[in-house]
């Protein structure tokens, strides 16, 4: 491995200069199998204030991964092996299991995709809300649940103090959501991540959950890093977006620059394949996301890019500041 | 895009479940999935059919395929009605409709190579056909080698599986295929190939589709036009471009609304956001089904509502909407 730093500056300047929430640089995260040791991050560079970040990639493109990191949460055989994570000056990996698990619901948080899959069918929502506020900060039994009926009601859900009761198959999955983002929000941490949290709910629906997410983060204060496959949806509740692909950062900037004017021929062909051409025709991305372990030390998105020379199938690119505040990995911009 | 004979035709189509209360088994209600649906598809034209989930476009899609049987309402197809046939004599119309399903790792067997899965359908083929060149052929229409007959779902990505799914739905060459989100479990990279496909696929052979979907970028891309559907009832039908620029009816609003998340302001939140969600109404209600949600409900809403034409080839289940009083200001919506 080659010890020199990936990115050619430090990391940029989308809001300010302060001592960041969190800065992720240079993760590389391996799954080992009984042949190989297989690159699912190969370098991830994420930078976080106190606002709205928005991740995006496809599946594989190491978007949960980069949230499992974070949390401690990696599956068994899967772990970091470069770069370091640090949230609010302190570094996460290498961190023991019980320091981990004081950040882990009180500083950082997170929601996923499947709301009722990830509530406890046995146990009322309120409680479930209350049993992290207790496990927590110590307060009393009656007052926990006093907390979890106000974050309920908080959130939109009308008749909180019954419905506190009831169990999560009795809630739509907008609703079980909104749960989910209670429990998450409840010990009022510095950092939500929100893996996916509208995928699979009815569009309308979703305008509700993603209003939710905005309006507690904005109410708790707490930064907010949002996960998504979904353009849309990044570009309704971001400030600034991390894009990844097959485990590289391939381009980093407001989300408005990046969705108007992307620079990195990957982000530029997704942004394009999100309206028909003029014409009627439909333009798209030929082939297809490589497999992890066929990605060496390349740019992973060389086959598939109008752009690609020689120099992208042996060397992978550094992210650069081409314009103020957008970063761009690509050898050919 | 339509001709004389449409390849389907449904005509006042219902189906309806019986669904028990969870907390009281003894309470059981007659769901209308699908209630009172008419429309056709032409040769070589797209219907898509747009709702929330629940909205019963999954419903209609298995009543065409007979996966399921109507309760009253005629079902058309080239030619002959088929929910009254038995199942020996749909048997040989059963090579003109064919499905590809959302998730193509869970529509494929994964104990068959995709080879095997596809010659299933060849044999429906009038005179069988059944080697290994008509594969190899099919394959290719869909953009994939002769290669992937050996492989299992497992092996391939979601992409080229839902290519292999579209072969296996071709292979007996139908007339119809229906699309139940055909592009929903592909990561956005590969949605665009697929839609493409889907389009040139239906220039060479003329083919039609019953698109059943809720993603209105899908439906942009794809549909010639569109059933916006709402608890089993057709809301609103249009030509897919008239139907994006000039919506009329709220729900048809709501949701083009709702899809578009970047043109939003409080403003335009207040007018034409659909709130809460799609519930059934009491029994013994017979008002507009979308009164609870719809932000230009008045008391008259409570009245049963009609699908009427309000253009050629448009129409709206809404009075406020066929007085006018809906389309005003719809500018800001449709991008």
């Amino acid at each position: 491995m080659r010890p020199e730093p990936l990115v050619e500056a430090p990391p940029g300047h989308i809001e300010g200069t302060a001592a960041r929430l969190l800065e992720i640089s240079d993760l590389e995260v391996i799954a080992q199998t009984p042949r190989e040791a297989v690159k699912l991050l190969r370098g991830v560079e994420l930078w976080l204030d106190n606002n709205r970040l928005g991740v995006v990639g496809e599946s594989g493109s190491g978007k949960s991964m980069t949230a499992a990191a974070i949390l401690g949460l990696l599956p068994p055989g899967i772990r970091p092996t470069k770069g370091s994570i640090r949230f609010a000056g302190r570094e996460l990996l290498g961190l023991p299991e019980s320091e981990m698990q004081s950040i882990r619901g009180r500083q950082i948080s997170i929601v996923y995709q499947n709301a009722v899959t990830s509530l406890n069918p046995l146990t009322s929502v309120g409680d479930q809300i209350a049993r992290v506020c207790r496990a927590h900060t110590g307060v009393s039994r009656s007052e926990s649940w006093t907390r979890a009926v106000e974050m309920l009601a908080s959130l939109g859900i009308a008749d909180a103090t019954h419905r506190a009761r009831d169990y999560p198959h009795q809630f739509s999955g907008g609703m079980a959501q909104r749960v989910a983002i209670g429990a998450a929000l409840i010990c009022g941490p510095k950092l939500l991540i929100a893996d996916e949290p509208t995928t699979g709910l009815d569009a309308t629906i979703q305008v509700q959950v993603l209003d939710v997410i905005t309006e507690s983060v904005r109410r708790t204060g707490a930064a907010l890093l949002l996960i998504s496959h979904d353009l849309g949806v990044i570009q309704a509740t971001t400030d600034s977006v991390v894009v990844l692909y097959a485990g590289l950062v391939m381009e980093i900037g407001r989300t408005q620059d990046v969705i108007s004017s992307p620079l990195n021929p990957y982000t530029q062909g997704l942004v394009r394949s999100l309206t028909p051409k003029n014409d009627g025709t439909i333009e798209y991305i030929p082939g297809r996301v490589p497999e992890p372990h066929t990605i060496g030390d390349q740019c992973p998105f060389a086959s598939r890019c109008p752009l690609a020379s020689e120099r992208c199938r042996v060397e992978k690119p550094l992210l650069r500041e081409l314009r103020p505040g957008q970063w761009v990995a690509c050898h050919n911009v | 895009m339509s001709t004389a004979q449409p390849v389907l035709q449904i005509d006042a189509l219902v189906k309806s479940f019986s669904a028990r209360s969870m907390l009281n088994p003894l309470n059981v209600r007659r769901i209308p999935a699908v209630d009172g649906v008419s429309l056709s598809v032409g040769r070589a034209e797209t219907v898509a059919v747009v709702g929330e989930s629940g909205s019963g476009k999954s419903t209609l899609g298995r009543l065409v395929l007979r996966l399921l049987r109507p309760d009253s309402g005629r079902i058309t197809l080239v030619g002959q009605e088929i929910q009254s046939l038995s199942d020996s004599a749909f048997r040989p119309l059963r090579r003109h409709v064919q499905m590809v399903f959302q998730n193509p790792l869970m529509s494929f067997d994964p104990f068959y190579t995709i080879g095997a899965s596809i010659r299933e359908t060849m044999r429906l083929r009038r005179g069988g056909g059944n080697g290994d060149a008509p594969l190899a052929e099919l394959l290719d229409e869909v953009g994939l080698t002769s290669r992937f007959a050996q492989l299992r779902p497992r092996n391939v990505s979601g992409g080229e599986l839902q290519r292999a799914a579209l072969a296996r739905a071709l292979a007996p060459y139908p007339e119809l295929v229906v699309l139940d989100e055909p592009t929903s479990a592909l990561d956005m990279s590969i949605q665009g190939q697929v839609l493409s496909l889907l389009r040139n696929l239906q220039r060479e052979r003329g083919l039609s589709y019953l698109l059943a979907t809720h993603d209105l970028r899908v439906v942009r891309m794809v549909s010639h036009r569109v059933e916006v559907m709402y608890l089993g009832q057709v809301m609103e039908t249009a030509p897919t471009g008239e139907l994006f620029a000039q919506p009329r009816h709220p729900y048809t609003l709501g949701l083009i609304y709702a899809s578009d998340l970047a043109g939003r302001s409080e403003a335009s939140d207040r007018k034409y956001r659909i709130r809460g969600a799609l519930s059934y109404p009491a029994a013994g209600f017979t008002g507009c089904r979308l009164v609870g949600r719809c932000p230009f409900a008045v008391e008259k809403c409570k009245e049963p509502q009609e699908l009427v034409v309000v253009a050629p080839d448009h129409s709206v289940r809404c009075w406020r909407a066929v007085a006018g009083e809906i389309s005003g200001g719809m500018a800001g919506v449709s991008s």
